[in-house]
């Protein structure tokens, strides 16, 4: 009896034709002399851990409470249910939203413990979801973690809540964990085909392109998010010491503080609570 | 226009707004600058790992909204509070707060109070009329008092000692009644008392001298003159602040006989 999840069924049931789009990808690159430039583009990929950007007072939450809870463990936390009725009430909660987070989760073959993260090769990560990177080593949940190549929320919907793209052109883009390289591949074969790069790559070279502002590969992680999975909290050096500064500021200031200094007090908790739990805090370069 | 606080992660400091077909994500990571986001993908992702609380309230502008959101998360991050009820309680606090901020005479505990003290006064004996001139006095006591922000069970327990001073207060004026109703008003009396009787509107002493030169209740009164009961409660309650004497002290021969002549005067 398979034990794997949903979702990966789901990525493996697809892996053939990924082999076979990684295959003339290889076959075109080598084609015009860029076999170096792919190799040390997979090297360092295998490298990757997987990253989820949180605001601080969710990090310290996180640190606090021990799990990163998706909706459905918040929810099923706070009332008890399961199954279809645990469904509903998340629904519920998300009102006009909660069908195409229902739609996302179905065409994916999420459960309730799948949790969103992305791929990670040393930054600070993707900070519109939050200034703290916590990074995770994927051996938790190897060989069963599933990847998409870019944001699969904004490829399931447009604007105007239609789908901007069919569910094999989405599902094309699916991927277990073992293809994540032949994957990224396939998604940056334009950059690794730049005639105006050298034939060799270097870490911050790829993850120029890999992390870049526009650019996403997804990681699913499968089964629980905890605390004792954290590799390190990456803060980025300039917002390490801009909090510095607030908290500096904050004291000994009379009367109630300004909006700005409300996140010092999550700041001085985050840094206590990374350190009760020996959570390293690493300083990423901007 | 009207701006939805539509939910709240309190626990992650961040707050989801919609101005019409607008949506946005105001947060403490952010210092609170609401930063727009695409609808439905931003919202999606937003909730994919969120305690998500539907709030659905909405607000003038966008400022009450935030503002709002932001006391929200502030409280329970001060009392680790972070459940789907509790924010819904710290809401309901806040809103309240605001409510008696704006209108400090919280109406529906007034009233509630109102029943409680009628409750009182009838017990210790009081007549219908009694109690209600007593609720009177007593409310208008604790409007003087400047108490009246305080709520709930705050409120009563005030309320009850504000009604036991009234009423003993005016316990004392009623057994001093006998000695008053033989008692003739001094001339110094006569002559402040006359005056503040020239001062009342005419419908006002109207009613009053009709009530205090007789034994009926206000409701007889009321049918009397052709006016309501509350006519003549009102009448009589405008007269004891503006004479700044008892029901029971002005229901006196010697004090009926002045109305009479004050009428007489201005008619």
């Amino acid at each position: 009896m398979s034990t794997a999840p949903s979702a990966y069924e789901r990525a493996a049931a697809g892996r053939h034709a990924i082999l076979a789009r990684f295959e003339r990808c290889r076959e075109r690159l080598e084609r015009n002399g860029r076999s170096c430039a792919l190799r040390s583009f997979q090297a360092v990929l295998a490298r990757r851990t997987a990253a989820i950007n949180m605001p601080i007072p969710k990090l310290v939450r996180f640190i606090e409470e021990g799990g990163y809870l998706s909706i459905y463990e918040f929810v099923a936390q706070e009332t008890g249910l399961t199954g279809e009725e645990l469904v509903r009430a998340v629904s519920d909660r998300l009102k006009e939203f909660g069908p195409v987070r229902l739609k996302l989760d179905r065409l994916f073959g999420f459960q309730h413990d799948s949790h969103y993260a992305s791929l990670n090769l040393g930054g600070a990560g993707t900070r519109r979801y939050g200034c703290c990177c916590v990074v995770f080593n994927l051996r938790h949940w190897a060989p069963l973690y599933t990847c998409y190549a870019g944001d699969s929320v904004r490829a399931c919907c447009h604007a105007d809540k239609t789908p901007a793209l069919t569910e094999e052109e989405i599902l094309a883009e699916f991927a277990i964990g073992e293809d994540l390289e032949r994957l990224a591949t396939v998604r940056w074969e334009p950059s690794l085909q730049d005639l105006t790069q050298g034939p060799y790559f270097g870490p911050s070279e790829i993850r120029h392109i890999i992390e870049a502002a526009d650019s996403l590969l997804e990681i699913h992680l499968h089964g629980p998010v905890t605390r004792d999975r954290i590799e390190e909290v990456r803060l980025t050096r300039a917002d390490y010491h801009h909090l510095r500064d607030l908290e500096r500021r904050a004291e000994g200031r009379p009367g109630p503080l300004p909006w700005e200094f409300d996140n010092v007090e999550p700041f001085r908790k985050m840094l206590e609570s990374l350190d009760r739990f020996e959570v390293p805090l690493v300083l990423a370069e901007d | 226009m009207s701006y939805e606080l539509w939910a709240i992660d309190a626990g992650a400091g961040e707050a989801i707004l919609r101005e019409e077909d607008r949506w946005y994500l105001t947060a403490m990571d952010r210092e609170w600058k609401p930063v727009e986001l695409e609808s439905p993908q931003g919202i999606v992702e937003w909730s994919l790992s969120r305690h998500v609380v539907r709030i659905g309230r909405e607000f003038e502008t966008r400022d009450e909204a935030v503002t709002v959101a932001r006391q929200v998360c502030l409280a329970a991050w001060g009392s680790g509070s972070f459940s789907s009820e509790e924010i819904q309680r710290l809401l309901a606090d806040l809103q309240e707060r605001e409510v008696r901020r704006r209108d400090p005479v919280h109406w529906s505990e007034i009233n509630r109070a109102a029943l409680i003290l009628d409750g009182y006064f009838q017990e210790l004996g009081c007549s219908k009329e009694e109690s209600l001139q007593l609720i009177l006095l007593t409310l208008v006591r604790l409007w003087q008092s400047k108490e009246w922000t305080k709520s709930g069970r705050e409120l009563n327990l005030f309320l009850q000692k504000l009604a036991r001073a009234v009423y003993l207060d005016t316990r004392d004026h009623s057994e001093r009644q006998p000695q008053a109703i033989n008692q003739k008003l001094s001339d110094s009396d006569r002559e402040r008392l006359g005056r503040a009787l020239e001062r009342l509107p005419f419908e006002v002493l109207g009613i009053l001298t009709s009530w205090v030169n007789s034994s009926y209740s206000d409701e007889e009164i009321a049918v009397i003159l052709h006016v309501s009961p509350e006519s003549v409660r009102r009448a009589i309650h405008i007269a004891v602040e503006a004479l700044g004497r008892s029901a029971g002290q002005l229901r006196t021969p010697s004090f009926a006989e002045l109305c009479k002549e004050i009428v007489r005067a201005r008619s």
